[in-house]
């Protein structure tokens, strides 16, 4: 009994006198909720931190002030990222908790210039999870993207991580970006954000994200789709499942007029043969219609307008997909989709002699492409009013 | 000349007997002694404790008889008091003065006569009790509505009106060297398991002490580890519990004076069955179950989780939900595992003082508690609100275990846990369960394991623990 009781004091003793505790109370913290990362004139990194304010967001959920922001921005500039991460701790009276970070913008003019070594930061130390999006900033003034007053949200990092995933280019992590680069043969793509919105209304409280940054495999951002090629290149990619195919229907009896149609299921299927070292590639490309709107003439009840619809469409997007297809081989000759994984699977013992020269294989590949687009329904009437 | 224990034989001479009775009974103001005399120079005394006797009926059943009796027809005394009193159920004779004496205290008077060397006990006992009532404590919705007395032969009638069987055995056992409080084992024979009961009528044996008050005196008397917290023997104010428990091979100790049977051996998961389980459909009882279960982990361990998530492990709290907790924890005084501990504190408070506060001020108990604790407190910063939030949602958790006897462990073991979590987090918490869990598992109640079944692979029995199986089905 007597030594039970001297074992527990000296437990409890241990725990309560040492003050070793690794305790640290929540409002200690500073919570970084977004980065930016921007490359200076003389190639100094310049670190942008956006960082929670909690008092001003309020757990009752009136923020005081919509104008108000909920998070201040701290900057330093250094030459590695941790070193400015610690000039930014030595700005702050509370200790910075990164654990919670989503995004992580990058600078135009960074990408431009390679960023695996910023991303060598993030991937090195297990505190910066895979699952944390990327983003390159358009423009010559990246550093709106965090001064950006979002409605919806108290951080434009995370209304950028949300926008991201509603967006129709799909959600892409950090994880994508290592995954391509892992491969031998793959070039990483990262969604653009747009600050250039339409109206004054939106300046300061929008922004768009629609287009992809091309990056080659010295992970230097080369170039941009548009937002239709973006479309494409995931479809192709087999990212893509749902998203809205328009076409303009000239033949028939009626009069012209575009038509918009919603595809879901869609799903793409490559296929790769090689003969005397020529390499071609057959992309199959399917998806389930529903007619949305018809902006033609044509009475959709009869089968054979919906069918006329359907070739039609096919047709349209077989073009603009090769189009796209043959815009990344030629101006770009970045393997964004995925076309050299899909010959090192199908043709394993090829692959070790296709490997060596890939780049310069890449622009010279013939690529067919074939689209199915399935039409089930076409809504609720068949002619228009 | 003062009683000694089965030594005094009662004597032919009545005066004898009274002196010894009188110098027994000296200063107990409620013995009466009533002389009879008769013409032909016969005596009888009659002895009794008012109060605990029927006098309406003594009187009418034996004194008037007896007066009655014609001393011509030269009848002995002890005859016609026999054949008057074949009507009074209960009545026997007794040759030591010792048995005699105690018949009188339970409440049955003793006619001593001049006639014969023995006492007549009849069994007028009869006291002023409670009437069946509802259960308080174990209260449902459906089923039977009765709980016991205080009266342990009301609460044995009750008992055998739910099982209507001659293998219903309610042994009587006199505990207590002082009160002398009657105690009935009760088991189904057939049915009960013979090492538990043997265990229980050995441990019961041991029992030495002066007084026997209510059925806790027995239970801390023959639990396997009075030290432990958690609770060996079950009790329950239900003669339901009791008569399903009997069913299952287990054995009951009632206690004159205690409303609440005990029945061993108690498992853990009699904790979370509620009488009315078994009269309420089988699917909804089941579900019910599980939320039961999910909630007494809560109330065992939501103050310790949240004190780590927020202060070891803010990586696992939602974005949002962190920054509020931030923002309602922006300029509060005190670390988090204080502000708990201060605010579980609080709230034991509030549950103890409502539970002894007479029905009128209980209410100004809860306004007073709800609003210096639940809105000032978060006002003024003293407390954060999320803390509040926790506290509360424990405490209805806490409410949620049918049994109050083993929530009881569990409200005492919130507090080492959340010391743990505030100084190791999550690592703390991992350490104090599995020291529970530990010793629930080398926790034994009169040799079966208090985690059975789940505890012991193959046994079967499962079907009233997570969940209750369906009673069969015959259409």
């Amino acid at each position: 009994m007597k030594k039970k009781a001297v074992l527990f004091a000296i437990i409890g003793l241990t725990v309560l006198l040492t003050g070793c505790w690794d305790r640290t109370e929540i409002n200690q913290y500073a919570f970084w909720m977004g980065t930016l990362l921007e490359r200076l004139e003389g190639g100094d990194l310049k670190v942008s931190a956006q960082i929670a304010i909690p008092s001003r967001i309020g757990f009752s959920g009136n923020r005081t002030a919509q104008e108000q922001r909920g998070n201040i921005i701290i900057s330093a500039v250094g030459r590695t990222l941790m070193d400015t991460c610690d000039k930014i701790q030595s700005k702050l009276p509370r200790r910075l908790f990164i654990g919670h970070r989503r995004s992580v913008f990058l600078g135009e003019s960074l990408a431009k210039k390679g960023i695996s070594d910023s991303l060598d930061m993030y991937t090195r130390n297990m505190d910066t999870s895979l699952r944390t999006s990327v983003f390159v900033v358009l423009g010559e003034h990246p550093e709106q993207i965090l001064t950006l007053n979002s409605p919806f949200d108290p951080f434009s990092a995370n209304a950028a991580v949300d926008q991201d995933n509603y967006s129709r280019i799909g959600d892409k992590a950090l994880r994508d970006f290592i995954v391509a680069m892992e491969s031998e043969t793959t070039s990483p793509i990262l969604s653009a954000i747009d600050l250039q919105p339409l109206s004054k209304e939106e300046q300061g409280k929008t922004f768009e994200i629609e287009r992809l940054a091309l990056f080659n495999r010295k992970s230097e951002m080369v170039g941009l789709l548009d937002e239709k090629e973006s479309l494409h290149a995931l479809w192709i990619m087999n990212k893509l499942k749902r998203t809205f195919l328009t076409g303009y229907i000239s033949e028939g009896k009626g009069n012209g007029g575009y038509v918009t149609v919603s595809e879901n299921n869609m799903a793409s299927v490559i296929r790769t043969s090689v003969k005397d070292g020529q390499i071609t590639v057959a992309v199959r490309l399917t998806g389930k219609g529903t007619i949305k709107e018809n902006r033609t003439s044509l009475d959709l009840l009869r089968p054979g307008n919906v069918l006329l619809v359907q070739q039609v469409m096919e047709e349209q997007t077989k073009e603009t997909v090769e189009e796209t297809i043959r815009e990344v081989q030629q101006k770009y000759g970045t393997d964004i989709f995925g076309f050299g994984e899909a010959v090192h699977r199908q043709h394993p013992y090829l692959w070790k002699e296709l490997k060596k020269d890939w780049l310069a294989a890449f622009p010279k590949m013939k690529v067919s492409v074939e689209v199915h687009l399935k039409i089930k329904r076409i809504g609720a009437q068949g002619k228009r009013v | 000349m003062l009683l000694k224990e089965g030594t005094q034989r009662i004597s032919l001479q009545l005066e004898r007997n009274e002196s010894v009775l009188r110098q027994t009974f000296s200063h107990c103001s409620d013995i009466v002694f009533r002389h009879l005399d008769w013409t032909d120079g016969t005596k009888a005394l009659v002895v009794y404790a008012d109060g605990l006797t029927n006098t309406n009926e003594l009187e009418k059943m034996v004194i008037k008889p007896l007066l009655e009796r014609n001393p011509a027809s030269d009848q002995p005394l002890q005859e016609v008091l026999k054949r008057q009193l074949v009507p009074v159920a209960d009545s026997k004779q007794v040759e030591w003065l010792e048995d005699a004496v105690q018949s009188i205290l339970y409440g049955n008077p003793a006619v001593f006569s001049d006639q014969e060397a023995s006492a007549l006990i009849v069994g007028l006992s009869d006291f002023p009790s409670r009437s069946i009532e509802e259960p308080v404590i174990e209260a449902s919705i459906r089923g039977p509505r009765e709980g016991f007395t205080e009266v342990l032969r009301t609460n044995t009638s009750m008992l055998r009106r739910k099982i209507n069987s001659h293998l219903l055995k309610l042994d009587s056992i006199e505990l207590g060297k002082l009160t002398r409080t009657r105690v009935v084992l009760a088991y189904l024979e057939g049915h009960v398991d013979a090492d538990v009961l043997r265990l229980v009528r050995e441990r019961m044996g041991r029992i030495d002490s002066k007084a026997i008050i209510d059925s806790n005196f027995i239970e801390e008397q023959i639990e396997d580890k009075p030290f432990s917290l958690f609770p060996q023997v079950q009790n329950t104010e239900r003669p339901d519990t009791v008569a399903a428990s009997l069913l299952e091979g287990k054995v009951a100790i009632l206690v004159d004076g205690s409303p609440n049977a005990l029945i061993v051996p108690m498992t853990f998961w009699s904790g979370f069955q509620a009488a009315e389980d078994h009269y309420e459909r089988f699917l909804y009882v089941s579900a019910v179950r599980f939320i039961r279960i999910l909630l007494f982990a809560m109330s065992l361990l939501l103050p310790s989780f949240y004190v780590a998530l927020t202060t070891f492990h803010p990586q696992m709290i939602p974005a949002n939900l962190l920054i509020s907790i931030a923002a309602s924890r922006e300029g509060i005084p005190f670390p988090t595992v204080i502000e708990m501990l201060i605010l579980e504190l609080m709230f034991e408070g509030l549950r103890e003082a409502g539970l002894r506060m007479p029905r009128a001020v209980g209410s100004a108990v809860s306004i007073v508690g709800a609003l210096v604790i639940g809105e000032a407190a978060v006002q003024a910063g003293f407390i954060s609100a999320p803390i509040v939030i926790i506290v509360a949602s424990t405490g209805i958790a806490s409410f949620a275990v049918p049994r109050y006897s083993l929530s009881l462990p569990f409200r005492m073991l919130r507090f080492p846990l959340l010391g743990l979590s505030g100084s190791l987090g999550f690592y703390g918490i991992a350490i104090g369960t599995i020291f529970i869990l530990g010793h629930l598992c080398m926790l034994e109640s009169f040799g079966v394991p208090y985690l059975s079944p789940a505890s012991t692979i193959g046994d079967k029995g499962m079907g009233d623990t997570f969940y209750r199986k369906p009673k069969p089905n015959r259409s």
